[in-house]
């Protein structure tokens, strides 16, 4: 590697924030080592033990504040939350692949029950290969969801058991071996303690022995508070032991189940392939053929098989898996609608700019309308957007959700403002030797705005650009929050709203990810800025 | 027939009163086909002006400039001219720089000619090897000698060089000097320098003419220099005639420098103590306009600065003395 | 340190995962190896014909309660799917933004509160035709007071200085402390949910059933109207979202709410009110929550509207299976699919308290309450016109009908607004298809009312079919002409 590519990594490693790194490349190569082991200490040990310190700090604090969701969860627990978030996104994979399986199969079936109608089918009925071998895969697969969805089953049906031999009697309506298996770990191991938490919590919250009534006297009253206190931290590490085995055997579960589910032979998927692919390429002959029957009909034939055709055509429609969002496709819809946002922010922001940069009464103009609107904030906007979009959008068809539009607008509405007074100062600010030059080359109005206005003024239009993201990505929760838009505003709010034990930690596990999120795109952002920016000054 | 003419110029700035500054009074210069001619003055006397009046940037408040028998109503590529601070555009290469204005200008040529042509001016001013580089990787003089190769490359009749090496250190200085003057040579085109070195001027002209102090600045008697050429620059500081010129020259300056001070002492004028405005900065919304720079305000911060300065030095002092 | 604080420490404490995000589907078929035999002999036996519904992706709306129950069994127990429809279901953040939505169309349709289908069509509030083919459920709030007030309660009633007193509480003994507190200019405030929601109406009749004026929403002798229904109020009622009724008590700014589950019980694991009555013991099987549609939707999808009842009708009877010993048997996994995230989402335990047929109305003071949800028995998913009617008498009696309307306008609009058509066509399948037996609907013969009651706290009878009658059998509440009855 040369010396100017390895400057040039140096400089473009510093441009996307990771500037850290290089005291690390350079030690590697030897160079001047002392310098880099203090630049190491100064740029990396000092902000890993600042976070270290904010993590220890939030440990030992968060368990002193009590809320009525519980206390305040340490790191612990909204590490844990992130991976019971992984974990229902799995099993939401599963609960697809049965539902597609389940699709798959009516399919079959309805080729089949309307076998008489296919054959009029323009082109043929569909090949779907040997009956008996799609029969055949198609029941392994299904016995194989049907294993699976007994097995994911179990925990709940015999934790819910109030003694083990209710519980065994359940196991025994066990369809499969695994689940059998499975339930027997799970009776010998979460049972007892689930049955024994219900005891004890049911006990305690009956006994009256710890109410502190008024005639107690002072001592007495002490003495059951303590007693109380005791008790209930007894029962908590009771059920936080009971909760910690349930997860356990949970996860075990879903390993199994996902394992099962590979585990599907090849043959069997091959043949569950043609299935689909058969299907796939029956559907537009299915379409093809229902149109022109109602076409026919228009047109006064009678067709007496239309219904059947149509309920066939139906059975191969490729619906989307109506399951609700992960959390990951929730980060999707946020960042899908941010950038919406973006997007309609920089197409009016810009042009905007550059016209009240190049001119003096323009920029007047607009900027008491700018002064007045920059600092309204998104739960102003919100309502206003959404009455008038909501009059304005009504398509029969959307291609958006309302929600979504709204969220994005809002978002546009207050991202707007940076891009545009920064892209106006940047116009307007243009050196007067470029338009200098401009003018000896006589370049026309277009040239002089595309070749050297706009290059000129890019180190500006993209500080406003990142000023904007950071704004859009900042209102963007509370715009979804109210607009209902499924994105991370919309997790929160639902959090919020189950107010279970877990709802604090899963809004942290939200912070976080939101913090995260904005930061790369700040990072996008800034290298992008740094990179129109002529190599001169340095963003910050 | 002359090539330009300017005929009784005046120009200033600002509105009408207190403020406003009269630069330039009473021009008048004619520049012959194939000359070069440079302008010496006094920083700040108004011989940027003056280049911006003859590239026809600005018009002048009075009086006529006269390029081939018509009047300078706009800038032009014929005029082409070397900015003190380069003026390049920072996001495009020294090619880039010069083919913005090649493929201007020369529109008509194909892809592969406009390139050569880009290439040729390159070459002239010895930037072939940094032909991708951008400003921010050059060197002062790399930046004026694309600059110069831009101007170059518009072919224009006149090349109107503002201070162009009033940045640079000596040696490089003295090379670009040598390199001016030999493309100067080998085509003869007409030249304006203006630089505030009067040796500089003398060393690279055919006449030189002293621009007096403004306000109201004019020019003084031309000169012409009748050394022959090449000129040596270590040789002709012996040369009497340069020496000569050199002295009549700065006498002119010096005398006109009195004068304007003479001037101001006598009519009681105070000149407006206002500093040009910094165009660099962005422009402010709601007031547009900024309160001006006065000098007296600089002063006095800096005799402040110097006050408090002393003060500490004395505290230092005292410190150190018990 | 309350109880409470101890059951969310033992929760937080925990690394917990939701226990299950896992009911996935039901076993395919009867038994596993049948399939082998062939898909057709395994799809021709529970499944007859579908009906061609016209839309086939939906989206429902529901709010964070247990009573949204029929509409989460119904999608994850498969029985949206049985009917070919592909449902999804979004969790809405309060009443009138699902109430907005569902009119803007986002939302196909939604578990709204019983009222809102009557006000929204009558044009009380945001003014649109709604339609309920199918009602969600029976009973399920209670009336909670405030600590200090149920002290002062009890000293005005001695029957009521008992751990386990004798049910239903009357709101006699609040009289005498609400017509002091009003005397001092400082009337007393309680809580509900929103001004068409069942709550309302309950909390006022519970009070007005003692005497005490819940204020009006029209003035009774200018006519002019009240939105805020405090005109001539002995208690002033306040708007409060059911979440912050429990904050909102303690903080002292209500002394008493009527909300539904779990924020009753909240109260009582907190240590900071009573519940004093449910509404079961204020009337025996009042409807609660509706499934509402859009009527212009529902007349260009009729025969979607007619699979959505079936699959709902399903979902109701699987909530209330019992086995033979008349236990609920569905009743704790329905508790565990209603704490995922995605639906109700609180924890596992707090809904199955609710949920499970017990009601804690002090620490001490537990009561089985076996019809404290009722989903599907005593008819309760059939959208009777008398229910309809019952609600329209009660915002007549609080003025938030503003004019007399004649006894048939009660009957038509009861018939434009509830909907048995729809719900006979899906049950009609049903038996068809044989999920259900014709016995467990209601006779063919019925006119739509139920029989008449006096299963209420004040013992007042209830005709549906004679409303004007019933309006002016109140004591408290604006009175019609009683000519208007055989209008």
């Amino acid at each position: 590697m040369s010396i100017e590519t390895f400057n040039k990594l140096i400089k473009f490693l510093k441009t996307i924030r990771m500037g850290w790194v290089v005291p690390f490349i350079l030690l590697a190569k030897g160079e001047n080592p002392s310098a880099q082991i203090r630049a190491i200490f100064s740029g990396v040990c000092i902000p890993i033990f600042a976070i270290l310190a904010f993590l220890y700090l939030w440990n030992t604090s968060s368990s002193l504040i009590v809320t009525k969701f519980g206390t305040v969860p340490g790191p612990r627990q909204v590490l844990s939350a992130w991976g019971s978030l992984r974990n229902e996104s799995r099993l939401e994979e599963i609960k697809e692949a049965d539902h597609v399986r389940r699709l798959r199969e009516k399919r079959v079936d309805y080729s089949d029950k309307y076998s008489e109608t296919l054959k009029d089918l323009p082109g043929g009925a569909p090949d779907f290969g040997d009956p008996a071998e799609n029969a055949k895969a198609l029941a392994a697969a299904a016995l194989v969801f049907g294993e699976v969805n007994e097995l994911l089953d179990v925990s709940n049906k015999i934790s819910i058991s109030r003694d083990g031999q209710s519980a065994r009697e359940t196991a025994e309506s066990f369809e499969f071996e695994p689940s059998k298996a499975f339930a027997s770990v799970v009776i010998d191991r979460l049972l007892p303690m689930e049955i024994a938490f219900r005891k004890a919590d049911e006990t305690f919250r009956m006994s009256t022995d710890y109410d502190v009534l008024k005639s107690d006297s002072k001592e007495i009253a002490a003495r059951k508070k303590a007693a109380r206190h005791a008790e209930s931290k007894r029962l908590a590490a009771e059920k936080a032991a009971l909760l910690i085995r349930r997860q356990e055997i949970t996860t075990l579960a879903t390993r199994q189940a996902l394992a099962r589910i590979d585990s599907v032979p090849s043959g069997t998927m091959r043949v569950l392939d043609s299935i689909d692919a058969a299907s796939v390429s029956l559907r537009p002959k299915l379409d093809a053929w229902f149109t022109a029957i109602e076409e026919a009909e228009a047109a006064g034939t009678k067709y007496r098989n239309k219904t059947k055709v149509k309920m066939l055509n139906k059975s191969f429609a490729d619906n989307p898996y109506p399951g609700k969002e992960t959390y990951v496709q929730q980060i999707g819809t946020s960042l899908k609608t941010v950038f919406a946002g973006f997007l309609i922010a920089s197409l009016i922001a810009i042009p905007l700019g550059v016209v009240c940069g190049l001119n003096k009464n323009i920029n007047n103009a607009f900027n008491p309308l700018i002064q007045i609107f920059k600092p309204v904030s998104p739960l102003a906007w919100l309502p206003i957007v959404m009455i008038v979009v909501g009059a304005l959008y009504t398509p029969d068809d959307p291609m958006f959700e309302l929600s979504f539009i709204n969220s994005a607008i809002t978002v546009a509405l207050c991202s707007l403002w940076p891009t545009l007074v920064n892209t106006a100062v940047g116009v307007a600010s243009t050196d007067k030797d470029f338009l200098n030059v401009a003018k000896v080359l006589k370049l026309n109005w277009f040239k002089k705005i595309f070749k050297v206005v706009l290059p000129a003024a890019l180190p500006l239009v993209f500080t406003g650009l990142r000023l904007s993201l950071g704004v859009g990505w900042m209102v963007l929760i509370a715009a979804e929050m109210l607009a209902q838009n499924p994105g991370l505003g919309k997790f929160v709010w639902d959090m919020f709203q189950n107010g279970s034990s877990e709802t604090l930690s899963m809004i942290m596990v939200a912070v976080f990810t939101i913090g995260i999120i904005g930061f790369a795109l700040d990072t996008v952002m800034l290298s992008l800025q740094q990179f129109v920016s002529f190599g001169e000054n340095e963003a910050i | 027939m002359a090539l330009l003419e300017i005929k009784d110029v005046a120009k200033g700035y600002g509105e009408a009163g207190p403020d406003r500054a009269e630069i330039l009074a009473g021009i008048n210069l004619t520049i012959q086909q194939g000359e070069f001619v440079s302008i010496v003055g006094y920083s700040g006397s108004g011989k940027t002006t003056l280049i911006n009046l003859i590239a026809g940037l600005i018009q002048p408040d009075s009086g006529t400039v006269t390029f081939k028998g018509s009047p300078v109503r706009e800038a032009g590529p014929e005029r082409a001219v070397v900015f003190q601070n380069y003026s390049l555009l920072p996001w495009l290469t020294v090619f880039g720089n010069v083919a913005l204005a090649v493929d201007q200008l020369f529109s008509g040529l194909n892809r592969k000619d406009r390139e050569a042509h880009v290439m040729k001016y390159i070459r002239m001013v010895n930037l072939e090897p940094a032909r991708d580089k951008y400003p921010s990787e050059l060197s002062g003089g790399m930046r004026q000698r694309t600059s110069l190769a831009r101007s170059l490359a518009m072919e224009p009749n006149v090349l109107l060089l503002d201070e162009p090496l009033g940045a640079l250190d000596a040696l490089t200085r003295a090379t670009l000097q040598e390199e001016i003057i030999k493309i100067w040579e080998a085509d003869r085109k007409t030249m304006v320098l203006i630089t505030n070195d009067v040796d500089e001027g003398i060393l690279m002209a055919d006449r030189i003419i002293p621009l007096s102090a403004g306000p109201q600045a004019k020019l003084g008697p031309a000169l012409t220099v009748d050394i022959p050429r090449p000129r040596d620059r270590k040789a002709i500081n012996h040369e009497p005639m340069f020496q000569q010129i050199r002295r009549e020259v700065i006498r002119f300056l010096l005398h006109s420098h009195k004068d304007s001070l003479d001037n101001a002492s006598d009519q009681q004028v105070t000149l407006p103590d206002v500093l040009p405005e910094d165009l660099t900065l962005p422009p402010r919304f709601w007031h547009p306009k900024r309160p001006p720079l006065r000098r007296a305000d600089l002063e006095r911060a800096a005799a402040e600065r110097e006050a408090q300065l002393k003060a500490m030095a004395a505290d230092k002092e005292e410190e150190v003395m018990a | 340190m309350h109880l409470f604080d101890v059951r969310l420490k033992t929760n937080t404490t925990a690394m917990k995962l939701k226990t299950n995000p896992l009911n996935i589907c039901r076993p395919v078929s009867g038994k596993g190896l049948a399939l082998l035999a062939g898909i057709l002999a395994m799809t021709s036996v529970g499944r007859s014909e579908l009906l061609d519904v016209e839309k086939d992706e939906l989206t429902f709306g529901f709010i964070k309660l247990t009573d949204c129950a029929p509409l989460v069994i119904a999608k994850e127990k498969l029985f949206f799917e049985d009917e070919g429809l592909d449902v999804k279901l979004e969790a809405q953040a309060n009443w009138k933004i699902l109430l907005d939505r569902v009119i803007s169309g986002e939302l196909d349709g939604a578990h709204m509160l019983a009222g809102q289908p009557i006000g929204a069509t009558i044009g009380f509030g945001t003014k649109a035709h709604i339609i309920t083919p199918y009602s969600l459920d029976y009973n399920g709030n209670g009336i909670t007071v405030a600590n200090d007030l149920w002290k002062k309660m009890q000293a005005n009633d001695p029957a009521l200085r008992s751990p386990t007193p004798k049910h239903p509480i009357s709101a006699d003994s609040l009289v005498p402390i609400v017509a002091s507190k009003k005397a001092a200019g400082d009337p007393m405030r309680m809580g509900m949910v929103f001004p068409v929601s069942t709550h309302n109406y309950e909390i006022r009749y519970w009070l007005a059933a003692s005497g005490i004026s819940p204020g009006f929403y029209l003035d009774r002798k200018s006519g002019a109207i009240d939105a805020t229904g405090t005109t001539d109020a002995d208690v002033i009622l306040s708007v409060t979202p059911p979440p912050q009724m429990p904050a909102t008590l303690e903080a002292k700014t209500i002394e008493g709410y009527c909300v539904g589950e779990p924020w009753n019980q909240q109260a009582v694991i907190r240590g900071i009110g009573v519940p004093v009555t449910t509404n079961y013991d204020i009337w025996k099987n009042n409807p609660e929550k509706v499934f509402g549609l859009l009527k212009d939707w529902a007349d260009k999808n009729p025969k979607t509207a007619i699979a959505i009842t079936k699959a709902l009708i399903r979902a109701g009877k699987w909530l209330d299976e019992t086995d033979s010993r008349g236990r609920l048997v569905n009743r704790e996994e329905a508790a565990r699919i209603l704490s995922n995230s995605e639906y109700v989402g609180a924890d596992y335990e707090v809904i199955r308290n609710s949920m499970t047929g017990f009601f804690y109305f002090q620490k001490t003071d537990k009561r089985p309450m076996p019809d404290f949800n009722v989903f599907f028995k005593y008819h309760a998913s059939y959208p009777w016109y008398s229910d309809c009617v019952w609600f329209l008498t009660q915002m007549r009696r609080w003025g938030q009908i503003p004019g007399s309307m004649p006894a048939s306008w009660y009957a038509d609009t009861a018939k434009e607004i509830y909907r048995p058509d729809i719900y006979r066509k899906a049950a009609a399948h049903l038996v068809e298809e044989k999920h259900l037996s014709a016995s467990e609907f209601p006779a063919m013969d019925t006119d739509g009312y139920r029989p008449v009651t006096s299963e209420f706290i004040d013992g007042n009878t209830y005709d549906g079919r004679k409303p004007i009658d019933y309006i002016n059998s109140f004591k408290l509440g604006i009175k019609d002409d009683s000519r208007l009855s055989k209008m």
